[in-house]
């Protein structure tokens, strides 16, 4: 782990971009020049006291020495990055665990699907893929419009989906994308599929790309006490014959989705 | 500066703290800002005879001031450790302890005797306390014939120190330390994790699959110091303190109980380097008290 720093950033901007979701900007030229798309840092959000453990985010846009990610105040850890502001400083650790495929051909079509703040960590991937000359479709699914927080791409296929409708088609991201490959007329594109959300959504991207013989990455969430291989906590079960645990930090977050046993169940929210 | 240096037993440590086990994993794969040699040890995650693949998620949850622990020995086994780890960690200019963990005493047995073949290890501490596994050799730490037993059977298979790691969740640690000790133990540490659980309200299931795990951090620090002074009042041999280490005060407070050296490690995940960092604030403490030597604070709290 050669490439991993830990370092005090400080904080360039913080912003409500979504209903209670927070794009925060830290300068942090290290990791900004070393990672790759999918790669995440974790953030000490209190030197002092609670949270004991780190709090886990996806690099989710980069630009000279700026790195940004989205996250979403829900608990206690959030909260306090949700009062971060200019002039302070945020003590993080990264880049880690492994990347996106990004080597695609002129030609490919790659596919993101996001569910709510899954959506984070493509982001990154559609930069790179615009700058690659590709033209990416993005799959944006939210419970709601308050929670919609990327609306508009001149560069790129956007589709949105809402649960209530409010924003986009009502209804699942998942069905959005079926609906979509169902209606494309060139058999011969070579379709990429990227995803990251609610663990039984993500499993049904994986079926779906799997029916249209498409390969598909996931990033993968799990609470982690260390997020750089040492607590043994994250773990997330592998198809045989690959070894039965993976660690979610270091040998992912990013997974060939059909190598892994996904939790299912009603999408909660997409 | 003062001087830093402490002793376990026949090994001579720079400082006096060492890495938990299960907390720095095999000391091989940091990040590069981590470097061991500025430990005064440290000790391997628990090793087994056969690789393990551990326990089923979810294994760990965030508590107040701690977290709970399921993992279930995950490792690589000795025979990778020996082939894969030792040659990236031996002759790095720390002291290296590594951790055994088995079922029965035919298998803790076997991977000392297989450790003990190979040069650059320096002791072994016995986990008998491992509360996360069936049969993670916890009868060995909850009954003082059984540990008696294990212990002797070891000390007849090797001349380099043995630690043994107690568990907090007795009735007397005083007699399982006594136990240790008679059996032939050069050391003792303590305290290994302490039996806990949490409840997912919304599934109304117990957080871990395996429904208890073992609470560690600074929630545990005041339990583990109780221990530590209590063991300090009947043995003669050397202490390793451990439980919720987090700053300068908690290893000295760990010395003054009792301890000659202290194990961080909870705090390794936050951040790996936190060990070192701990250094200079020691020795100013010592350098503010006059005191010139690390090793006159420990017992001090016993009058």
């Amino acid at each position: 782990m050669t490439d991993v720093y830990l370092t005090q950033a400080p904080v360039r901007s913080n912003q409500e971009i979504a209903r209670q979701i927070f794009s925060l900007e830290l300068e942090a030229p290290d990791i900004a020049a070393a990672f790759h798309p999918g790669q995440f840092i974790n953030i000490q959000t209190n030197p002092d006291g609670a949270p004991l453990w780190r709090r886990p985010f996806s690099i989710a846009r980069s630009r000279g020495q700026i790195i940004t990610i989205i996250y979403k105040a829900i608990g206690i850890g959030t909260h306090q990055m949700a009062g971060m502001q200019p002039g302070n400083t945020a003590d993080i650790i990264g880049p880690l665990g492994n990347s996106f495929t990004t080597g695609l051909a002129p030609g490919d079509r790659p596919l993101l699907i996001g569910g709510g703040l899954g959506f984070a960590p493509l982001i990154i991937l559609r930069d790179v893929f615009v700058r690659l000359g590709l033209r990416p479709v993005l799959f944006m699914g939210a419970l709601t419009a308050d929670e919609h927080y990327y609306r508009e791409d001149p560069d790129a296929e956007l589709i949105l989906t809402s649960d209530d409708g409010t924003l986009g088609t009502q209804g699942l991201v998942t069905d959005a994308l079926r609906e979509y490959l169902r209606r494309q007329e060139e058999p011969s594109a070579r379709y990429y599929a990227y995803s990251c959300g609610p663990e039984p959504m993500m499993a049904q991207v994986t079926r779906i790309c799997q029916g249209f013989g498409i390969p598909v990455e996931l990033s993968i969430e799990r609470e982690m006490a260390c997020g750089i291989g040492l607590c043994q906590g994250c773990v997330i079960e592998q198809k045989p014959p690959r070894k039965k645990y993976a660690l979610v930090c270091k040998d992912g977050p990013v997974f060939d989705g059909t190598q892994l046993t996904l939790t299912e169940g009603a999408p909660e929210s997409l | 500066m003062s001087d830093l240096h402490t002793r376990l037993d026949t090994l001579e440590l720079k400082n006096p703290i060492l890495t938990a086990s299960g907390t720095f994993g095999y000391g091989d794969d940091l990040p590069g800002y981590v470097d061991i040699a500025e430990f005064g040890g440290i000790v391997t995650k628990s090793l087994t005879r056969q690789p393990r693949d551990g326990n089923a998620p979810p294994r760990i949850v965030e508590t107040a001031s701690g977290m709970l622990n399921s993992i279930g020995l995950a490792n690589i086994g000795v025979e990778a450790f020996l082939r894969e780890k030792l040659p990236r960690i031996r002759d790095r200019g720390t002291v290296i302890i590594v951790n055994i963990a088995g079922s029965k005493i035919d298998e803790y047995c076997e991977v000392l005797e297989l450790l003990d073949q190979e040069p650059g290890i320096d002791g072994y501490e016995i986990n008998v306390s491992c509360p996360n596994v069936k049969e993670g050799g916890m009868e060995f730490g909850v009954s003082c014939p059984h540990l008696h037993t294990l212990i002797s059977e070891l000390r007849d298979r090797t001349d380099r120190p043995l630690i043994t790691k107690l568990s907090p969740n007795v009735t007397s640690i005083e007699e399982m330390a006594e136990a240790a000790v008679g059996a032939g133990s050069d050391m003792i540490s303590l305290v290994n994790t302490l039996v806990g659980a949490a409840i997912d309200l919304e599934k109304r299931r117990p957080v871990l699959s395996t429904i208890f795990g073992g609470l560690s951090g600074p929630a545990i620090k005041p339990v583990a110091l109780a221990q530590v002074f209590k063991v300090a009042e009947v043995v003669d041999v050397p202490i390793i303190g451990i439980g919720g280490i987090a700053t300068a005060t908690d290893v000295l407070s760990f010395l003054m109980a009792g301890a000659s050296a202290v194990e961080i490690g909870t705090m390794n995940y936050r951040d790996p380097g936190v060990g070192p960092k701990l250094v200079p604030a020691i020795d100013d403490w010592l350098i503010q008290h006059k005191i010139d030597r690390i090793t006159d604070v420990i017992g001090a709290a016993h009058g």
